[in-house]
């Protein structure tokens, strides 16, 4: 009888984590499983309900076939009695599941960890904050941790993977039911080089709450999270309150007032969360090293060039306000805002282009 | 007794001889139309015996025989009703004529023997001159469309009581006068011009690119951005009409039944712009009679796809083939016919369901699923297949107000017109007439880089994520903007200008 069957045993149950959790505190799994036939107090204490699953289950065979059936799905089990456990959420505030599935790496979790959060209707600001934090983050070594949803979620593991950084996935459902299932590819690339990791067996499928359960753990693993947009009712926010009960960092990229995207995250920092305006704000709570800015040295401008480069430092625009404040004929400035992307001296955001 | 007028038949835009036999012998009175009748032309028995009556003449209560050979081939339309009449009337000797041979006669008639117009005059006109013959008879009302041809008498009758006396008598009577296209051009006039749009440089110019070289061109912005209004002011800057064009298209406008009886010619290349809501045969043409459709009405023109992604998706994919060759065939189970539908494609649509993806001023409600959904409907082929991508933003305020007029439609159509000079230099004997519709091998002919414009596409590739299907696009763009700028090499600016129509290439990865 090993650790593994007996902590895929008690995730049987239909016992929630907190009520597991603190069952665990007073008695080894060993004992319930001994205990569960014989012993009152553990009898009462995990309910009628869950002694008849519990007794149901308790038969070694059954849960060899099954563990074995994960194994076959090459789903990896950890358990809390793992060494590899991360330690971050064996905390009691974080309230950790007993088992946790996984594909890929573990070890990416031993670097240090941010979470990138936020809605799922993300304006084109929020895809390139999510993307240029998680740039700069994963050039620091910092692992990425997000909940592969569409929007802010994807944007920070895509871009995390493009800088050749280790990114974190948790799901709100079994590993056979990636959701959004538009996300499949990105999925196999994190796992891949990272790690896509549930609380929740391979065939489980995600249901409503299960989200801000994964939520939790997306908190837990990490040191601080950054909530990069949420409208005032966005799940991300679920995820910070999550954070400050667990005791993390919770930073917000502030946003215009007027963005219904950007209420929740200014009501963050209206709360109290810190306002970061750039990674490296992140990195210096968190004590990490920064790395060094490559110095960006210009290229040599010519003329067109040098007009555009001028009229966009004063702020992003469309081809169609360039050309009125430049007096520059539309094929010009088409011709050189082409010529500058490439160089990589200005990016297209949305319809407009800017200097970064 | 026996009578034989010659006349002619309509197969899809092309003529051909049709001659009508009148035989009139004893029996029970009866009419008998032979030869593959369609319900119009048998019907036509009733308005002939009425005409006739009507006219002041004799109908011959006998047994009447009318055969329309080739026997063969079924025949359609209203137009055999004079030449009936004239056969009858011939084979009872109400008139005599010495060389009823020589005539081509078409029309309809009505019951009181007035001559009514009727369909694909044009090219009927055209093959009567192929098959030799040398003076035809029309209705009036399409003397005009018939008089560009040089080369055939063409005389235009009101009643068919006017016809029996020019038959008795044809040499007192004038052949009508012959008329010019050219000299119609310059007397269309546009209600839109482009000094009339404010803002918009950008699209603007896309636009002007998209005319010289005959470019299918996509315009994604938000509602209410003027991308309409855009498209609607391109048949201004479209290069003139050639004769033959001119001719090309009126034939199909003829066979449809759409033309102007006062000029009888279209003079200014065609804008469709169907609804969405209309049916897969409404665009390519169709039905039992295989009528053409909107996408052959717009050959030598602009198809306007307004709210693109609106249209059911197999009625955009029908239209990859057509975009391709130029031509549809409606194959129908009597027949089958090919249309011309060498067409522009101009096409706008929103960026996402609420329309302000990517928007400056307006924030976009979408989710990224729903958005993703919404372009998936834009399939990757029909893309292929349109040049110019151009984000049309809404304009400011202040734009609107401005008293300033930009450039007319005018100016920018001299610029056009004489890059397309340029391109039919360039073409000519190849049977291509605009940069657009280049093959491979023109491409590697016409659109050669030199090293630093090879190096720029090469890397924009690789930096902008552009894809593979963009490469000959951006290639022929090129081309175009350089012949605008009368620069026989393609230079760097040219690529680069051209590269940065594909903003589509790099939203869909």
């Amino acid at each position: 009888m090993n650790d593994n069957k007996l902590y895929f045993w008690l995730s049987l149950s239909s016992l929630t984590d907190k009520r597991l959790n603190a069952l665990l505190d007073i008695c080894s799994p060993k004992e319930i499983w001994d205990g569960i036939t014989s012993s009152d107090s553990i009898r009462k204490f995990v309910g009628d309900k869950n002694v008849e699953m519990l007794l149901r289950f308790r038969n070694e065979s059954f849960l060899d076939r099954e563990l074995a059936k994960i194994k076959e799905r090459n789903v990896n089990i950890l358990t809390r009695a793992d060494t590899r456990f991360p330690k971050s959420i064996l905390q009691k505030e974080v309230c950790p599941p007993v088992i946790l599935y996984y594909r890929g790496d573990l070890n990416v979790l031993n670097a240090p960890t941010v979470a990138i959060v936020g809605t799922r209707a993300c304006t084109t600001y929020g895809q390139e904050v999510a993307e240029m934090l998680a740039r700069t983050l994963a050039k620091a070594g910092v692992t990425v941790v997000s909940g592969l949803a569409t929007g802010i979620d994807a944007y920070a593991h895509k871009e995390c993977l493009k800088a050749k950084g280790k990114t974190v996935a948790v799901l709100g459902g079994g590993l056979d039911h990636i959701t959004p299932s538009l996300h499949r590819q990105l999925a196999d690339e994190i796992e891949y080089s990272g790690l896509i990791l549930t609380q929740y067996p391979p065939s489980f499928v995600p249901t409503r709450y299960t989200f801000p359960e994964r939520n939790r753990l997306i908190a837990g693993l990490s040191r601080g999270i950054i909530v990069v947009e949420a409208d005032a009712k966005s799940g991300a926010l679920i995820t910070a309150d999550y954070a400050l009960e667990q005791g993390r960092e919770v930073f917000a990229v502030p946003g215009n007032i007027t963005s219904s995207r950007s209420k929740g995250t200014n009501n963050l920092i209206v709360q109290g969360a810190r306002l970061i305006c750039s990674a490296e704000d992140v990195l210096a709570e968190l004590r990490l090293n920064i790395p060094k800015k490559e110095k960006t040295v210009l290229p040599m401008l010519d003329f067109f060039e040098e007009k555009i480069y001028t009229l966009l430092q004063s702020g992003d625009k469309t081809i169609e306000e360039l050309i009125e404040l430049s007096d520059l004929r539309a094929s010009d400035i088409n011709s050189t805002l082409t010529g500058m992307e490439i160089k990589g001296i200005v990016v297209r955001i949305g319809n407009a282009y800017g200097v970064r | 007794m026996l009578a034989k007028i010659n006349s002619f038949g309509l197969d899809g835009i092309k003529g051909y001889g049709v001659t009508v036999e009148i035989d009139i012998g004893s029996g029970m009175p009866v009419i008998d139309v032979v030869g593959l009748p369609d319900a119009a032309v048998k019907e036509s028995k009733e308005r002939v015996r009425s005409a006739i009556r009507n006219s002041g003449y004799m109908f011959s209560p006998k047994k009447i025989t009318v055969n329309l050979s080739p026997a063969d081939t079924k025949k359609s339309g209203a137009m055999y009703d004079l030449p009936i009449a004239l056969g009858m009337l011939y084979a009872t000797e109400q008139f005599a004529c010495s060389d009823l041979d020589s005539f081509g006669i078409l029309g309809e008639l009505s019951l009181d023997g007035k001559i009514k117009p009727i369909r694909g005059i044009l090219p009927i006109i055209i093959s009567a001159l192929d098959l030799g013959c040398k003076k035809v008879i029309v209705p009036k009302a399409n003397v005009n469309e018939a008089s560009y041809i040089d080369g055939i008498e063409v005389y235009g009758f009101e009643t068919l009581k006017e016809v029996v006396d020019f038959l008795t008598n044809p040499a007192f009577y004038e052949p009508e006068p012959k008329l010019n296209i050219l000299e119609l051009r310059n007397e269309s006039k546009f209600t839109e011009d482009f000094s009339l749009v404010k803002g918009q440089y950008a699209a603007k110019r896309a636009m002007e690119i998209a005319a010289a070289g005959g470019h299918n061109i996509l315009m994604i912005g938000p509602p209410g951005g003027g991308k309409t209004m855009l498209a609607r002011c391109l048949p201004t800057i479209l290069p003139d009409l050639s004769v033959a064009e001119a001719l090309e298209t009126t034939k199909i406008h003829s066979v449809a039944g759409l033309l102007d009886d006062k000029t009888g010619i279209i003079v200014n290349r065609p804008f469709r712009a169907p609804h969405h809501t209309g049916s897969k045969v409404a665009l390519t043409g169709g039905g039992s009679s295989a009528r053409p459709g909107e996408i052959s009405l717009a050959h030598n023109g602009v198809l306007f796809l307004d709210e693109l992604l609106e249209y059911p998706r197999d009625s955009l994919e029908i239209l990859r083939q057509p975009l391709e060759d130029g031509v549809v065939t409606i194959a129908r189970a009597q027949r089958t016919v090919e249309y011309p539908a060498n067409f522009m494609l101009v096409a706008s649509m929103n960026p996402c369901p609420c329309g302000n993806f990517g928007s400056r001023t307006h924030e976009c409600t979408c989710t990224p699923v729903k958005i993703n959904k919404y372009m998936s409907k834009l399939s990757g082929p029909l893309m292929d297949r349109i040049d110019l991508h151009i984000e049309v933003d809404n304009v400011t305020y202040g734009d609107l107000s401005s008293k300033e007029r930009g450039e007319t439609s005018a100016e920018i159509k001299q610029r056009v017109n004489k890059a397309r000079q340029i391109q039919l230099a360039r073409f000519e004997g190849q049977g291509v007439y605009s940069n657009a519709k280049m093959n491979n091998l023109m491409v590697s002919t016409y659109c050669q880089l030199d090293g630093e414009s090879e190096a720029l596409l090469k890397m924009s590739f690789e930096r902008l994520g552009l894809s593979a299907r963009a490469y000959n696009r951006i290639l022929k763009v090129a081309r175009t903007i350089a012949d605008l700028d009368g620069s026989e090499n393609i230079a760097v600016k040219h690529i680069a200008e051209a590269i940065g129509y594909r903003s589509l290439d790099r939203r869909v990865k």
